[in-house]
C-alpha cells in the first residue's frame, strides 16, 4: 500500500493511481480541464500543477497524470501552485475570452489582468476530443489541423467527415464547450430523448430513469449506446469504480411463484394532438399539463425555469384548458378524468411562483373539486386572484403576432372570449397504460370499455378483482390522484398479505368438482376455464406408473361459474351447490 | 304426463308457467333490483338462480318443459361483463346453437328465450318478463312436448 500525504493529511493510495485520484477522494479540489476519468491522462493544461515539497524531486507536476507514490508530500494549494496555475489561465483566457469555465477559473486567480489582444476562441487545445474520438470511440474522426499559430481541432483535410459515427462524445468532454459536431459530422446527431420529461430535453445511452428511481440504477440503453452500435467506446466500464458495468448481460426471464398480485400500472395522458383545434404538436408553445408539470420541477429539464418553448422568453399571459377529450361523449372520453381540475389549480400556483406579474386564465367545464380540502384550495386560487377562471370551451387556438390567440366562449360572462397568450397547457385525459389489455387477460381480470380494470364489486370489494389473488390499487383501477392511489394501495396490500400470512386459505365453498370414477381426462374443461384452474392430475399404479391423467380442480383458483361441468361430456365436473341433480330437483320443485 | 297439470291461477284465467334461469351477479341481482325499486312484473315467472349463464346446461331447458313450463327463459350478464368473464360467451354459444336443435327435437323455439340483464338493469327485468309473459299468453299453453324427449330427459340424474 501507498502512504503519502496530501495537504498535511494521510493517505493511502493503490498502485495505478493518480495523485488527482487520491485527492478526489480526500475531498480536496484540484481544478481540471484536460483531465477525463475515462481517458488516459497526458498532462496537456497544467492546470492541475500541485507541488511535490518531499519524497521526491521537490517541483510542481501535473497530479492528473503524476501516479501517487509512497512518501510523496504534495501541497495543492501552495503559493507556487497558486501562481503556476493564475499564469496559465492568464494564457488560457487570452486566448480563449470566450469560454465560460476559463473566465470563471481566471477570476478566482486573478488572472484577467495580461495586457494582451484577445483572441476570440474557446477552444483550449487540450486535445480531449481528438483523443476520446480516437482512444475511446475509435474512428479517430477529429485531429489537430494545422501548426502553430493556426493549429486547430478539424477533420482530417477539414472535410465534413464519413468515419464520425455522430455520437457526441468530442462534444461531452469538450471542458469549455466548444465543440458543435455538426460543423464536421456527416450524419444528423440525433439526441435521445429523456422520456421522464416528456422529451424536454435528452439524456445520455447510459442513464438513471428518473430521480427516486427504484432500484436507484443506471441502464443502457443498447440502441443508442455507441458500445452496442459499434464496440467502441467502453468509456462507462472504465471509469465505474465498483467495476458494474458488464456488457455481456442479457435480459432474464423471472419465473417467481407467488401467492398474490397487485396490479398497479396506472395511467397515461391521451395524445391532445387529435383535437386540432388546440394546436398541440404544431405550436411549440401549446404544451400537455405532464410538460408543464416537469418544467416548473426544479429536477426538471430546465431546473425549475419556465421559459416558452418558441423564444425562451417568460410566459406572461398563460390559458390553461381543462377536460381535453374527458367528458366528451363523442370524439373523446365520456368519463370524467378526475384530477385534472384539482392539478390546474395548483399549476395556476406554481405559475405565479415562477411568474409574479403573470396573468393565468383557465378554461373549465366545471370544476369538480371532491376530496377533502379540495374545495378550499380552489376557492383560494379563484379569490386570491391567482387565475381567472371562464366558464366554457375553446374552439381555437392559432398564432398572431407571436403570441398564441386563444378562442373561446365565457357562458357565465357571456359572450366569445379572445387572449393573447404565450404559453397554453392542456389538460388531457387520463386513460390507463398501454398494453393493459395483454396484462390483463395474461391475469385473467376485467376491463371495462375504456379499459380501465374491473374490481370484483363497486362497493364491498373494490380493491379485489373477480380472479382470487389479483388485486388492484391505483389509478390502472379508474383515474385518481394520489391520496386516493395510496389509500387503494394500502387496502390491498393488506388484502394480499391477509391472504399469504394464513396458514389455510379460505374461500366460497361452492367450487367445482372431480369425479375421478368417470373422467376420462378429455380436457375439454381447460378450455373453457376462465381462471385456468383446472389442473392435470396423474394417476399412479402401485408401482408408481401412470395410468390416467385426469382433471383436478385448483380450489383457490376456481370460482365456482360451473362453465366445466356443463362442457364435461361424461358430467364428471360439477360446483358444489349447483350440482345437476340439484337443480333438476329445483326445476320439478318449481314446476309444481 | 302434463295433461292435468295445474296451470290455473288461483281462479279461472289460465295463466303461463315460464321458467327462468339468471345469473347471480348481473340478472338475479337486476331482478333483486327491479323488487326493490317497486318495478311490478307479472307473477308467472318462476326464477332459479345459477352461478353464471355458463353454468345452463341445455338439458336444464328440456327438463323445465318436460316438467311442465310453457317458456323457458336464460339470462346473464351483458357480453363482455360476465362475473366469470367469459362464462355469457360459452353460454349465447351453446344456447343458439341448442335453439337451433329445437326444432329438430319437435320443439317449438319460440318458447326459449336468451337475454341479457345487468345488475343495474331492474327496469329492463321487468319489462323483459312483461313481454315473455305476453308471448307466452299467445302461444297459450305447451301441450306438445315431444313423449320422445320426455324419456330422454324424466330420469332424475
Ligand atoms: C400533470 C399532472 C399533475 C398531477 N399532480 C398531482 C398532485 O399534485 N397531487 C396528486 O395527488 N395527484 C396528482 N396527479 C395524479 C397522479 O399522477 C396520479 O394520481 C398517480 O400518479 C397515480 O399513481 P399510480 O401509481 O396509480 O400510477 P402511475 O403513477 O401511472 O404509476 C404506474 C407505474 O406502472 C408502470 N407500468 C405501467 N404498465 C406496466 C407494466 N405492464 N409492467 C410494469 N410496470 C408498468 C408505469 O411505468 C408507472 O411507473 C397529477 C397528474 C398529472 C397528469
Ligand atoms: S377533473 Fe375537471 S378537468 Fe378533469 S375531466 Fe373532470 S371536470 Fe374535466
Ligand atoms: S488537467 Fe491535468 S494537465 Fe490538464
Ligand atoms: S355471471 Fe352473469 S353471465 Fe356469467
Amino acid at each position: 500500500m501507498i502512504k503519502l500525504t496530501i495537504n498535511g493529511n494521510e493517505a493511502e493510495a493503490a498502485e495505478g493511481q493518480t495523485i488527482l485520484d487520491v485527492a478526489r477522494e480526500l475531498s480536496i479540489e484540484i481544478p481540471t480541464l484536460c483531465h477525463h476519468k475515462a481517458i488516459p491522462p497526458t498532462g496537456a493544461c497544467r492546470i492541475c500543477v500541485v507541488e511535490i515539497t518531499a519524497g521526491a524531486r521537490p517541483g510542481l507536476v501535473p497530479a492528473c497524470a503524476y501516479p501517487a507514490q509512497d512518501g510523496l508530500e504534495i501541497q495543492t494549494d501552495s503559493e507556487r501552485v497558486r501562481e503556476s496555475r493564475r499564469m496559465t489561465l492568464q494564457l488560457l483566457e487570452a486566448r480563449c475570452p470566450e469560454a465560460k469555465v476559463i473566465q470563471e477559473m481566471a477570476a478566482e486567480y486573478g488572472a484577467l489582468d495580461l495586457p494582451l489582444e484577445r483572441k476570440d476562441e474557446k477552444c483550449i487545445m487540450c486535445g480531449l476530443c481528438v483523443r476520446v474520438c480516437k482512444e475511446i470511440i475509435g474512428p479517430a474522426a477529429t485531429c489537430f489541423a494545422g501548426r502553430g499559430p493556426e493549429r486547430e481541432i478539424s477533420t482530417p483535410y477539414k472535410l465534413l467527415s464519413e468515419v464520425c459515427i455522430g455520437c457526441g462524445a468530442c462534444a461531452f468532454v469538450c471542458p469549455t464547450e466548444a465543440i458543435d459536431p455538426a460543423e464536421f459530422c456527416s450524419i444528423a446527431l440525433e439526441k435521445i430523448p429523456n422520456e421522464f420529461n416528456c422529451g424536454l430535453d435528452s439524456r445520455t445511452p447510459v442513464y438513471i430513469p428518473f430521480p427516486q428511481a427504484v432500484p436507484n440504477k443506471p441502464v443502457i440503453d443498447r440502441e443508442n449506446c455507441i458500445h452496442f452500435r459499434t464496440g467502441g467506446c467502453g468509456a462507462c466500464k472504465t471509469v465505474c469504480p465498483a467495476d458494474a458495468i458488464d456488457y455481456d448481460m442479457e435480459d432474464k426471464v423471472v419465473e417467481e411463484e407467488v401467492g398474490a398480485i397487485v396490479v398497479a400500472t396506472g395511467y397515461q395522458l391521451m395524445d391532445p394532438a387529435v383535437y386540432e383545434e388546440y394546436g398541440y404538436g404544431k405550436y411549440p408553445d401549446v404544451v400537455t399539463s405532464m410538460e408543464f408539470e416537469r418544467m416548473v420541477s426544479a429536477s426538471g429539464p430546465t431546473g425549475g425555469g419556465l421559459h416558452r418553448p418558441s423564444n425562451g422568453e417568460l410566459p406572461k399571459t398563460i390559458v390553461f384548458l381543462q377536460c381535453i377529450g374527458s367528458r366528451q361523449e363523442t370524439d373523446g372520453k365520456p368519463y370524467c378524468s378526475k384530477i385534472c381540475c384539482m392539478y390546474t389549480a395548483k399549476h395556476t400556483i406554481l405559475y405565479k411562483h415562477k411568474v409574479h406579474d403573470g396573468q393565468a386564465f383557465v378554461f373549465y367545464m366545471d370544476v369538480r373539486s371532491g376530496g377533502k380540502n379540495y374545495e378550499d384550495f380552489v376557492r383560494r386560487v379563484v379569490k386570491e386572484k391567482v387565475a381567472t377562471y371562464l366558464r366554457g370551451r375553446v374552439s381555437k387556438v392559432f398564432p398572431r403576432g407571436g403570441k398564441l390567440m386563444v378562442r373561446g366562449a365565457d357562458t357565465l360572462g357571456g359572450g366569445q372570449v379572445e387572449i393573447a397568450a404565450d404559453m397554453v397547457v392542456l389538460a388531457p385525459a387520463v386513460v390507463p397504460s398501454s398494453g393493459v389489455q395483454e396484462l390483463a387477460q395474461k391475469l385473467r381480470i376485467g376491463y371495462d370499455q375504456h379499459d380501465f380494470l374491473l374490481e370484483a364489486h363497486p362497493k364491498l370489494r373494490p380493491v379485489e378483482t373477480n380472479t382470487a389473488g389479483v388485486f388492484l390499487a391505483g389509478a390502472c383501477h379508474s383515474p385518481m390522484d394520489i391520496p386516493e392511489s395510496v389509500a387503494q394501495a394500502s387496502a390491498a396490500a393488506s388484502k394480499a398479505l391477509g391472504l399469504v400470512t394464513h396458514e389455510r386459505l379460505t374461500r366460497e365453498p361452492t367450487i367445482a368438482v372431480v369425479d375421478e370414477l368417470t373422467c376420462n381426462g378429455c380436457f375439454e374443461c381447460e378450455n373453457v376455464c376462465a381462471y385456468k384452474a383446472i389442473e392435470r392430475k396423474e394417476i399412479l399404479d402401485k408401482d408408481g406408473v401412470v395410468t390416467a391423467v385426469l382433471a383436478h380442480v385448483n380450489e383457490g383458483l376456481c370460482q365456482g361459474c360451473g362453465a366445466c361441468g356443463v362442457t364435461c361430456r361424461s358430467k364428471s365436473l360439477e360446483v358444489e351447490g349447483f350440482r345437476d341433480l340439484q337443480l333438476f330437483s329445483a326445476i320439478s320443485a318449481i314446476s309444481r | 304426463m302434463s295433461e292435468e297439470k295445474p296451470k290455473k291461477d288461483g281462479q279461472d284465467k289460465w295463466e303461463p308457467r315460464i321458467i327462468a334461469f339468471l345469473c347471480n351477479w348481473c340478472s338475479y341481482a337486476g331482478a333483486d333490483l327491479a323488487g326493490m325499486s317497486r318495478f311490478g312484473y307479472p307473477a308467472p315467472i318462476r326464477v332459479i338462480k345459477v352461478p353464471c349463464s355458463g353454468r345452463v346446461d341445455p338439458l336444464f331447458v328440456l327438463r323445465s318443459f318436460e316438467q311442465g313450463a310453457d317458456m323457458v327463459l336464460v339470462s346473464g350478464c351483458h357480453p363482455g361483463d360476465c362475473h366469470y368473464t367469459s362464462g355469457n360467451y360459452h353460454a349465447r354459444r351453446k344456447l343458439l346453437a341448442f335453439r337451433e336443435l329445437l326444432t329438430f327435437l319437435g320443439i317449438d323455439p319460440r318458447r326459449f328465450k336468451i337475454s341479457w340483464v345487468s345488475a343495474a338493469e331492474g327496469g329492463k327485468w321487468s319489462s323483459l318478463v312483461a313481454e315473455v309473459t305476453e308471448e307466452a299468453r299467445a302461444l297459450g299453453p305447451y301441450k306438445e312436448f315431444p313423449r320422445s324427449v320426455s324419456e330422454g330427459v324424466s330420469d332424475e340424474g
